[in-house]
């Protein structure tokens, strides 16, 4: 027999019990298809993205080069590149004042990134948040479903249970959304003229901070979807249905002003807050992220903490 | 006197129109085997949950191990096997053990010691490293089982921790609890009750979410009080016996063929006083006698409590 520790500090407990859940909980998604399936589909995302977007390049590239041809530019190599990366340039600022909805300055600064990274990550926030809710859904009511959760309640806090649960989904989209980096490095470098692999590397390196805290804002309301029900379908449903309200509530309040302070219960309002160029403006971003996950999961577990489990 | 190990007042818990809890009193003696008997439905498995804090009482006190059901308070002191709670499938039994041993507070070496303790326990050591998953239904009974042993527990709530076991593990098991005897409490809820009036000390009758007796299983089963005698066909000299005892009063079964002796125990008069009085009498009067005890079956006493 052990003789069972007598536990002083809960704070300290508490914490420890989220990591050891958390690790746990990583490595049983690690070996069923949850970590699998999620990695597959956000790669797929990534590698059609990079895909879409060389191709892109590559016919701007040769309608570019053709209309220089034909304007008698073409008898010099340099002149016929220069030409082209001018007109590309072009194309690129009239898609970066889309993406900045109108913003001169944000536009000044999103035009600092490489274009294949800024676009691999402007769809990724897209696409971030139903990858999210279709693989963590059941993060909380799963266990409930199968009582699993039994076992963990008997030996620590509820609150620590939830918390273990919301870090390991967060570890993984995190490592998933480095992982998807790749696709965007092997596509430029292959197919590209002009790919400056160290440049999109650091600028990558840069940009998956932005998905993860992305992604913490996102697994908020996911959790509090899977809180507030028992059956993993119908937290599937909820979590999807308060996302699909809430980017609707965003981009309706882009063009509604009465609308707008709504627009801020929601995360899609803070996406392009992480690549205005003050740090400010990126910590404000990080918090108002972190403070959404916080408070979509507390009021979640409002209800969890006095459920039957 | 000693505190009890678990101690419930007046407990309800209602489901929607269901009143699965109506009142429940129990006091569980520290140190104590203790067994929990009630037909389907009668409310031990929410009784169990309300202890372990999965569920909240609607009313009523509940004092496990001197306070209230907190997961903090009782880390490492109260392990359970929850009926309807099933591990993931994807991790191997050890690993499982292991986070929870280490949820209780233990490093990873004593964890890593616990796991494998409590696998002998249940004799599953050889199956340390399957997939949870991959495990029967009586297998994954004996993962619970042993997670409950992890650990130093000052109290250990089973429910029904021998269905769906094979007899010898089932035996087995029985014996592990059995052990435990003196070193710490155990809550055992079965339908089997030759098992439980064969490990407990002490049981409660649960009927319809409320406690209709409870007490000593020497007591219950009237032990010291009351005698049988099964009788071969041939003579049945039950009103000879009745008469040589006044002071007893003696019930005859015809189609069992049993005869009850109780009586009121004292300092000079025991059951072996008693089995002795109504031999003498039987055998003078030709009886054939093929079966002698003393009190009655636990499984009787519960029919007789519950009718």
């Amino acid at each position: 027999m052990v003789s069972s520790p007598q536990v002083a500090d809960p704070s300290s407990t508490f914490l420890r019990d989220a990591l050891l859940i958390a690790g746990f909980d990583l490595r049983e998604s690690l070996r069923t298809r949850r970590a699998l399936v999620l990695a597959l589909l956000y790669l797929l995302v990534s590698a059609a993205t990079s895909y879409g977007y060389v191709q892109v390049i590559r016919i701007a590239e040769e309608a570019a080069q053709e209309m220089l041809a034909q304007a008698g530019g073409a008898g010099d190599p340099a002149v016929a590149a220069a030409g082209v990366d001018f007109m590309q340039d072009q194309g690129y600022r009239g898609l970066l004042y889309v993406f900045a909805g109108g913003d001169g300055d944000l536009v000044g600064h999103l035009a600092t990134y490489p274009p294949m990274v800024l676009v691999f990550a402007y769809l990724s926030l897209g696409f971030l948040p139903w990858l999210i809710a279709l693989t963590s859904y059941d993060m909380i009511a799963g266990e409930l479903h199968l009582r699993t959760v039994r076992f963990i309640a008997l030996r620590t806090t509820r609150g620590a249970f939830v918390v273990g649960k919301l870090l390991s989904q967060l570890a993984l989209v995190a490592a998933i959304a480095a992982l998807a980096t790749v696709p965007v490095l092997v596509f430029g470098a292959a197919y590209l003229r002009s790919f400056d692999l160290g440049k999109n590397f650091l600028a990558l390196v840069q940009t998956w901070p932005i998905l993860a805290l992305f992604a913490f804002a996102i697994l908020g309301p996911v959790a509090l979807a899977s809180q507030l029900v028992k059956g993993p379908g119908a937290a599937r449903a909820l979590a999807i249905l308060l996302l699909f309200g809430q980017w609707i509530v965003s981009a309706v309040a882009m063009a509604i002003d009465d609308m707008r302070p709504f627009s801020f219960l929601t995360p899609f309002h803070y996406k392009t807050w992480f690549f205005y160029p003050g740090l400010v403006d990126k910590l404000l971003a990080a918090a108002v992220c972190v403070a959404m996950c916080a408070g979509y999961t507390w009021l979640g577990f409002q209800i969890f903490r006095r459920r039957d489990l | 006197m000693n505190a009890p190990a678990l101690a419930l007042g007046k407990v309800h818990k209602r489901f929607g129109p269901v009143r699965a809890l109506r009142g429940v009193d129990l006091h569980v003696p520290a140190g104590s085997i203790f067994a929990l008997i009630g037909p389907n439905g009668a409310g031990k498995t929410t009784l169990f949950s309300v202890v372990c804090g999965f569920l909240r009482a609607d009313s009523g006190t509940v004092d496990v191990l001197g306070g209230p059901p907190d997961p903090v308070r009782l880390k490492g002191r109260l392990g359970a096997l929850p009926q309807d709670a099933l591990l993931g499938r994807e991790l191997t039994v050890r690993e499982h053990l292991h986070f929870l041993a280490r949820l209780q507070g233990m490093s990873p070496e004593t964890a890593a010691r616990e796991a494998d303790r409590v696998l002998a326990i249940v004799d599953l050591g050889e199956l340390a490293d399957r997939r949870a998953g991959t495990l029967s239904h009586g297998q994954v009974k004996r993962v619970g089982v042993a997670q409950a042993f992890l650990g130093d527990p000052a109290l250990i709530l089973l429910d029904e921790p021998t269905a769906g076991l094979d007899p010898r593990h089932a035996h087995d098991l029985r014996e592990a609890i059995r052990g435990q005897r003196g070193q710490r409490t155990v809550v055992v809820s079965s339908h089997n009750l030759q098992e439980l009036e064969a490990i407990c000390d002490e049981a409660a009758f649960i009927e319809k979410g409320e406690t209709v007796e409870s007490g000593k299983v020497a007591a219950l089963t009237a032990q010291d009080a009351e005698i049988f005698v099964v009788l071969a066909p041939g003579p049945e000299p039950v009103d000879a016996v009745r008469a040589a005892l006044p002071h007893a009063t003696a019930q005859w079964d015809p189609p069992r063929r049993v005869l009850r002796v109780s009586f009121q125990p004292g300092p000079n008069l025991a059951a072996e006083d008693i089995i002795a009085a109504v031999l003498r009498e039987l055998l003078a009067h030709g009886a054939r006698i093929s079966g002698l005890g003393k009190g009655r079956s636990l499984e009787q006493r519960y029919l007789d409590a519950t009718r």
